[in-house]
């Protein structure tokens, strides 16, 4: 009965998922005609439906910019949640999210260094590439504090992220603090780490999917793996788990995808931490279940806030993850007031 | 003891192979002028005209283009002065802000006001953008791919970076000859102040506002007070570029005049009458002769013709008796 | 499951200390040796401190020994990659702290974990074993309540049961009836005897020495990590022995069953 359950709401999450980014196609600051809109689609694909005239810039807009930025969004959403869900298994620990470890706030560091020098401008391919460089340092460093002779504390690792990721954000704001002697940097600078999906491209699109796929694809296969280590250490390695190796492999694993994710969009908190409880609220704490739920109910709620963001406030470029702190919040403390007594921590 | 080695030897791996792959993207150290992307270059003298983007792209300009957008205000501001309206589609909101624009409401209500959004940009049919230096390179290409042409324009921290922008500008929409007369009235303009200022004695300035930030050299005002007949004594503390700055030195530097940008505040009390009613400044000349001065003009922060406007204003300040 | 008499589990001058440890110069374990074939029923016992959560967690591979090793079908421990060893050896640890929301039945059914693939669900045979399990701890009218609801007690019968479930060879078991009743504790160790008649082997590290004596055919006894007596209960369990190792003076003779009878009378004033 359970397994019925859940498995209707992933479905249901899967196709929300598509109605909310199909609707999105459609919705922009500019403004293109449903007809119109069809025609391109139906012409790039190959058919010819010329409902009405099209224009080029309305291909431009409608294949270049709002079809990476709706995928853009599906995928960053899906692997914030998906690490969230992770980690928060993982360290049995619900205030565990993907910036815990401190490895989100090196990608910002090293996106922030890309902006400053001005890399960023030069090639698509630099801030990208700083990210992901600033996000393995990052685990590096935590990883070799916490363990010797191939243990690993998790208090300690915890508490190594929680220093480095302080001593990352400090430099971050630094760099800022130089950038604002000249306005254009240094607002840049803020709005990117407010993140947001300003102008993304196909680019964007070939970096984040195959990371998505991939990470999240891996994540899949350690189900059943965090749900042992729920129990407990000693009882998941009765049960056959190596610890020790699965918890580096969810850590590297977890790392590239918030590495790219952020790379890519931002610094957009709060999915990670809360979409997992969300979900875990409706379908209980099984990974099976969860950890799908949990990418689907994350790229929901990312494509959701944009389509908000574009529909209801279009001339305004308010930041996205603004509107996930926004809108997250209070749907949480409603799920919260509703089930008060099954929280468990 | 195997895991640790494997992952050293695997961050190595991954970290050189991220060196080799950032050293083959096409980074030419002519893109980087002092740590800045280039303006991007013309060539040509009539249309068609080619474009040379900093990150190497080039684009023909077969005629002189009938649609442009600006994303800065500073282009906002030169256009205004070269292009008729008719060809100006989307301009930054900024433009209307009398806080910061020198030509607030001039453009007529249906030229549309943007953000960088690029789906407005792009709805707008442009056939030529105007870009600043660290707009994102995906953004760029995205125009470029879209067949729209983008002009990056650079410096805007001296005269002369602000002359070759509107050189630059003029050559891109074929208005060469008006952007070298407005070259020459400000030249002229300049001239005829510095004429009459001649033989005066350098006044010590300092330009300040009151949340602590100077201009130090390489800043259009550090330019315009030197013009001007004074001395930034923000030179002597060797500040370079726009700095925030502690009272104490501000203090120290003894200016005998102060400048006060804070054109945009508005209060019951000017920020000339807070500062000097500010007691650490009691013993600082420019107070004790009572020589310090709200500017009144946007020009500290304009990156355009109207950065000129500076000259004449610092200079009645500063020789009064010969401006009377 | 083999029949035979062939050593399953072995160690052979095995030694660890925590890392505190070291540095005081104890040593957790020291040298101890041991051989233990399928069939057996194993009680480890020994004062607090002894060693024996230790010794259990070595040879299910869960720690590294600083020297020796173990040996599983005649093969280094380390070899095996921890999969196969949760096909082999089951381990029931002393901690019954659990958080989360699992019902009885899932937790059992993580048992078959060892033996299914990632996306594997769960076969008619994997169910069926399951159920066998939970009958077997009778926790069949409580299968599908939430753990973290149940007492401590209960929660222990659960963990027994996964172990079941997980169908090897060789049970470890660290203080199975601490928490339980004396109904339940009865049954459990009826229920390790049967299986080791079955040709498992099962280890068991209990505190009730009467117990152990009474259903156990095997008794080492460890004290500050060494192998201080093994054989029969009659021979380990003598007054001397507890005197000496349990600081306790007591007297051992037999009940009206014929069984070993240990009664404590007061502590050793050292």
């Amino acid at each position: 009965m359970v397994h019925k359950k859940s498995s209707s709401i992933v479905v249901f999450l899967l196709l929300l998922l598509l109605v909310l980014m199909i609707t999105g196609l459609f919705q922009g600051p500019a403004h293109i005609s449903v007809q119109a809109a069809l025609s391109v689609f139906a012409e790039q694909l190959g058919w010819s439906l010329a409902l009405t005239e099209t224009r080029p810039w309305m291909h431009t807009v409608l294949i270049d910019v709002r079809v990476p930025r709706i995928l853009v969004a599906a995928c960053a959403g899906a692997c914030l949640a998906i690490c969230g869900a992770v980690m928060q298994g993982m360290f049995r620990n619900p205030l565990a999210s993907p910036s815990i470890l401190g490895v989100s706030s090196g990608a910002s560091l090293g996106a922030v260094c890309a902006l400053y020098s001005g890399l960023a401008a030069v090639s698509v391919w630099t801030l990208p590439l700083f990210a992901s460089v600033g996000a393995c340092l990052t685990l590096l460093l935590i990883y070799r504090i916490a363990s010797q002779r191939g243990q690993m504390a998790i208090g300690t690792l915890l508490l190594a992220g929680v220093a480095i990721g302080a001593l990352n954000t400090s430099a971050s704001s630094f760099i800022l603090s130089l950038s604002l002697n000249s306005w254009e940097v240094g607002r840049t600078i803020i709005y990117w780490t407010m993140g947001g999906l300003e102008g993304r491209t196909w680019d964007h699109v070939l970096l984040i999917v195959p990371v998505a796929v991939l990470g999240i694809g891996g994540l899949l296969l350690f189900a059943r793996n965090l749900d042992a280590l729920l129990l407990g250490e000693v009882h998941a390695a009765s049960i056959g788990v190596d610890v020790m190796r699965t918890r580096i492999r969810l850590l590297l694993i977890t790392s590239l995808l918030v590495g790219g994710t952020i790379s890519v969009c931002g610094g957009i908190g709060f999915i990670g931490l809360v979409v997992p409880h969300i979900i875990r609220l409706l379908l209980g704490p099984h990974h099976r279940y969860l950890l799908p739920a949990s990418a689907l109910g994350g790229a929901v709620f990312l494509v959701a806030a944009d389509l908000a963001l574009r529909v209801f406030v279009p001339e305004k470029s308010i930041p996205l993850g603004v509107i996930t702190a926004m809108f997250g919040a209070p749907f949480f403390v409603f799920l919260l007031i509703k089930k008060r007594w099954s929280v468990q921590v | 003891m195997l895991i640790r080695v494997k992952a050293i030897v695997l961050t190595l791996l991954f970290l050189l192979a991220a060196i080799l792959w950032f050293w083959s993207l096409d980074l030419r150290p002519q893109s980087f002028n002092d740590y800045r992307l280039q303006s991007t270059l013309v060539k040509g003298n009539n249309f068609p005209k080619t474009l040379v983007d900093a990150s190497g792209q080039e684009f023909i300009l077969h005629m002189a283009p009938q649609r442009l957008v600006s994303v800065t205000l500073a282009t906002d501001e030169i256009l205004s002065e070269l292009v008729g309206e008719q060809r100006v589609v989307g301009i930054t909101h900024l433009a209307d802000d009398p806080k910061i624009s020198n030509i607030p409401h001039q453009y007529s209500k249906h030229i549309k006001r943007i953000n960088s959004d690029i789906e407005a940009i792009l709805a707008l049919q442009p056939d030529l953008v105007f870009v600043t230096r660290y707009t994102r390179a995906e953004t760029v290409r995205l125009l470029f791919a879209a067949g729209i042409a983008v002009v990056r324009l650079s410096g805007d921290s001296s005269f002369k970076e602000i002359k070759d922008n509107i050189v630059t500008i003029g050559r891109v929409t074929g208005t060469e000859d008006r952007a070298g007369k407005l070259l020459q009235k400000l030249q002229a303009d300049r001239e005829a102040i510095t004429a009459k200022i001649k033989g005066q004695p350098s006044v010590r300035v300092l330009f300040y506002s009151l949340n602590g930030y100077t201009a130090g050299v390489g800043t259009t005002v550090d330019e315009v007070i030197g013009v001007a007949g004074g001395i930034n004594v923000a030179q002597e503390a060797a500040l370079t570029g726009s700095q925030k700055i502690s009272e104490e030195l501000a203090i120290g530097l003894q200016a005998d005049v102060i400048l006060l940008n804070d054109f945009a505040t508005q209060g019951k009390i000017t920020p000339a009458e807070q500062l000097m009613q500010n007691p650490n400044w009691q013993h600082v000349p420019a107070v004790a002769n009572k020589r310090v001065y709200g500017l009144q003009g946007r020009w500290p922060i304009s990156d355009s013709q109207y950065s000129w406007q500076g000259i004449k204003e610092v200079a009645t300040l500063l020789h009064t008796n010969v401006f009377e | 499951m083999t029949q035979s008499m062939e050593i399953e589990l072995a160690c052979s001058k095995l030694g660890f200390s925590y890392q505190n440890a070291e540095r005081c110069g104890d040593k957790t374990i020291a040298e101890v040796s041991l051989d233990f074939a399928a069939g057996q029923f194993v009680a480890l016992i020994g004062p607090n401190g002894a060693g024996k959560s230790t010794l259990l967690k070595l040879l299910m591979g869960l720690i590294e020994p600083n020297d020796g090793e173990v040996l599983l079908e005649q093969q280094t421990l380390s070899r095996f990659k921890r999969r196969a060893i949760a096909q082999r050896v089951a381990l029931v640890p002393q901690d019954v702290s659990l958080g989360y929301a699992f019902s009885v039945r899932e937790v059992v059914a993580m048992g078959r974990n060892p033996h299914l693939g990632y996306f594997q669900a769960e076969s008619e045979q994997d169910r069926k074993l399951i159920q066998q399990a939970l009958q077997k701890t009778d926790l069949l009218a409580m299968a599908d309540r939430r753990v973290d609801q149940l007492s401590g007690g209960e929660r222990q019968r659960v963990f027994i049961a996964r172990a079941l479930a997980q169908q090897t060879p060789i049970l470890l078991m660290d203080e199975p009836t601490a928490n339980l009743d004396l109904c339940h504790q009865l049954e459990l160790l009826t229920l390790l005897r049967t299986l080791a008649q079955e040709g498992h082997l099962v280890i068991t590290a209990i505190h009730d020495l009467a117990l152990a004596a009474r259903f156990c055919d095997r008794l080492v006894m460890l004290s500050q990590g060494k192998v201080v007596a093994d054989g029969l209960p009659d021979e380990v369990l003598t007054e001397d022995s507890l005197r000496r190792y349990f600081s306790i003076d007591a007297r051992v003779d037999k009940n009206i069953a014929g069984e070993l009878r240990v009664t404590a009378l007061k502590p050793c004033s050292s």
